[in-house]
């Protein structure tokens, strides 16, 4: 064992470290994003959810996506523990608590789809479900030895693993749950619900571009010749892109900087980069990043108009994004880049639609299964529970009283409860 | 004798003779007539008719009422059912309207007030006013069956009684910690249902146990006579609770062994009963 191989261990253990902190990210912006009396519930259930995608990563998830199985799932290493094993040029244990860290994003994020509304008992299942039969699916399809991996698809660090895979998760889950009370007036038209706190958005938003570091940075898996440092910079320009456009966009056509955009315009910049950190050049990160802050303004008003209650725009920024973060490789991926990372180079650089084809493959494939399987899944675990959905009292006094008997910010109980009625209603009396 | 079941004390404030025939009647748990000492007071107003005058007129008498009530002990409501507020003290038109309007919207604040009103019991002038503001309601939802699952949601969440292992969900904190919260748990699932039985049936009567025995004596309602009795014994031990304790807490140290198996089959039949009344109103039939 060289230095190289600790140096490699040593970042790639930081990388995983980053990755777990995005979900303090997620929880902020998630909370933020929502409003007050669910706060404590949601940021609850991202801790205790992230245990249960741990340990079902540990038992079966893994194993679904590294073992040696077939080219539709892998089938062997379940209940992972090795302090001997090499994986990747790295310790199996760290290799394998890297893979951990991404499956866990991709269950907070499918979650966005189940906010102020879902069932505590129907998180639980679906944390399950999805991280035993979803993610490891699409994981092993493009990361281990599945069948869009030979055909050699590009998806260096998940834009379609791990945020279109989650966005369908969530698009499933939003669907047959139906919007929140108050979403949608009776003409048809939609409310903006604003979440109760920008600040705690905006900070959410800056530790996943933080984290997002070691999330892009950290899948070169090592640091030899340095090369993470140029997705980190790939990263960081796509983001810088993805909010000044999402900011341009906004306020030209709307005629306000809506701050809520803006923070979703960055992260959707992050998403879409993901794919293609490894394979373009910077000014086409600083291309996609615009593209993405642009499409992600527009994919918001659509989704509020298609009657989608989206509650914290996993769709659009996950979703929307993480398909145009996976296309863009098979316009911008560079012939050198690709020869190093894997797959052909883009059509801009005479690489014909032979990529671009398998990336459409790769997202049509891999958005149907995660959407199709999520939705069969919902309606077991709706079978079991009898409903997805919490009553309606228990919505409109919020999750944190209902579900979990304490409220986020006790003091404020009372006056939150009835804010919805515009006067001091209690919301239990009878 | 609570003043709830005695004439009301005379008042000075609202100086002469009212300006048109009203009721004024009591809603929740004194409504039912279960209510303790201590319940809040919940209370509301009809009149027979009168403009702007008239209505100034009633709420103020509403605050006096409001006001001598909480000097003699019955809290303010919290939430505002008084006829000291518009909403609760409307003339005849101003309630068929206001009632109308609350069914129309569907929305659950709205279904939540028609559902209070449905235990209005007048205490104070001719009942017949509120008797036919209830007959409207009847009539409503009898054209519009689905109202009467959109109210059976409207009350579906229910506090946990018991736990996974069947063991009791007790009070965990504050003055009532070690005991059961009684009225939560094990009352308010079969009050929710039985009221709305009551409303498919066009049942007048207020309190709980009438309105089961009003509903026992039809012919389709053979089924509901076990938790009749159920109900009766909750009620008991609602009673024994007030002795040592508070009515709406029964400590689980007090229990026997039996009382405490007895107790745990009573919460348990009263979301058996809530579940029941939903598909009875969904399909007819208990099963």
């Amino acid at each position: 064992m060289g230095e190289l191989f600790y140096l490699n261990a040593l970042w790639v253990m930081v990388a995983t470290i980053l990755v777990i902190l995005m979900q303090g990210g997620f929880i902020l912006l998630e909370a933020g994003s929502t409003r007050m009396k669910n706060a404590g519930h949601i940021a609850g259930k991202t801790i205790f959810t992230f245990g249960i995608a741990s340990l079902v990563f540990w038992a079966v998830g893994y194993g679904f996506i590294y073992g040696q199985g077939n080219l539709f799932i892998g089938f062997s290493d379940f209940f992972y523990g090795d302090f001997t094993s090499v994986v990747d040029g790295l310790p199996g244990s760290i290799d394998f608590m890297f893979q951990l860290a991404f499956a866990g994003i991709a269950l907070t994020i499918a979650f966005g789809g189940f906010a102020e509304r879902a069932k505590l008992s129907v998180y639980i299942l679906f944390a399950i479900f999805f991280s035993a039969f979803v993610y490891p699916v699409v994981a092993h399809w493009i990361w281990g030895d599945g069948w869009l991996a030979g055909l050699e698809k590009q998806d260096f660090a998940g834009s379609t693993v791990v945020h279109l895979t989650g966005a369908m998760a969530a698009l499933a889950a939003t669907i047959l749950l139906k919007p929140r009370i108050g979403k949608y007036n009776k003409d048809g038209t939609a409310n903006d619900m604003h979440g109760h706190n920008q600040v705690y958005t905006a900070l959410g938003v800056l530790l996943l571009w933080v984290g997002w570091f070691g999330f892009n940075a950290g899948s070169t898996l090592g640091v030899d010749e340095g090369f993470f440092g140029f997705v980190a910079l790939n990263t960081n320009l796509a983001a810088a892109a993805g909010a000044i456009a999402a900011l341009s966009t906004a306020w030209m056509l709307s005629g306000k900087a809506d701050v809520p955009t803006v923070l979703n315009g960055a992260l959707a910049g992050l998403v879409a980069i993901t794919a293609s950190c490894a394979f373009v050049e910077p000014w086409a990160a600083v291309l996609i990043g615009l593209i993405a802050g642009v499409i992600v303004y527009y994919s918001m008003k659509f989704f509020d108009k298609a009657k989608i209650d989206d509650p914290i725009f996993a769709l659009s920024v996950h979703g929307v994004a993480g398909v145009w973060g996976t296309l863009s490789t098979g316009f911008f991926a560079t012939p050198e880049l690709a020869a190093m990372n894997g797959g052909l180079p883009g059509l801009l650089y005479g690489g014909g639609l032979t990529q671009l084809g398998v990336q459409t493959l790769g997202v049509v494939s891999a958005g149907l299964y995660a959407f199709l399987t999520s939705v069969i899944l919902l309606l077991v675990i709706r079978a079991v529970v009898g409903s997805l959905r919490v009553t309606e009292e228990e919505e409109l006094l919020g999750l944190d009283l209902s579900e979990h008997g304490s409220y986020g910010y006790p003091e404020m109980v009372q006056p939150a409860a009835n804010a919805q009625f515009g006067v001091h209603e209690p919301v239990v009396k009878i | 004798m609570t003043i709830y079941s005695a004439p009301p004390v005379r008042l000075s404030q609202t100086e002469g003779t009212p300006p048109a025939a009203f009721t004024w009647f009591l809603m929740g748990s004194a409504g039912r007539g279960e209510h303790q000492p201590g319940s809040d007071q919940d209370h509301g107003l009809v009149y027979d008719q009168g403009g702007e005058e008239v209505q100034q007129y009633f709420l103020a008498l509403g605050r006096e009422i409001s006001r001598r009530l909480a000097d003699r002990g019955y809290p303010l409501c919290m939430g505002h059912v008084m006829s000291s507020i518009p909403r609760w003290c409307r003339s005849r038109s101003g309630w068929q309207s206001q009632l109308e309007q609350w069914l129309r919207e569907k929305r659950w604040e709205t279904l939540r007030y028609v559902l209070i009103f449905m235990d209005a019991r007048p205490l104070v002038g001719d009942s017949q006013l509120v008797i036919d503001l209830r007959e409207r309601v009847y009539g409503y939802c009898a054209k519009d069956p689905a109202i009467l699952l959109r109210l059976w949601e409207n009350t579906a969440w229910l506090k946990k009684g018991m736990g996974l292992f069947g063991q009791f969900l007790t009070e965990e904190k504050g003055p009532h910690a070690g005991a059961i919260n009684l009225k939560e748990t094990g009352l308010f699932p079969y009050i929710n249902a039985i009221r709305l039985l009551a409303i498919r049936e066009s049942v007048h009567e207020t309190s709980t146990a009438l309105r089961l025995e009003r509903l026992c004596a039809l012919a389709s309602y053979g089924w509901l006579e076990t938790y009749q009795a159920y109900f009766k014994r909750l009620m008991a031990y609602r009673k024994r609770a007030g002795v040592t304790n508070h009515p709406d807490y029964i400590r689980v140290a007090d229990l026997s062994r039996e009382e405490k198996k007895e107790l745990k089959h009573l919460i348990r039949k009263g979301a058996e009963l809530y579940r029941r009344t939903g598909q009875w109103l969904k399909r007819g039939t208990v099963w």
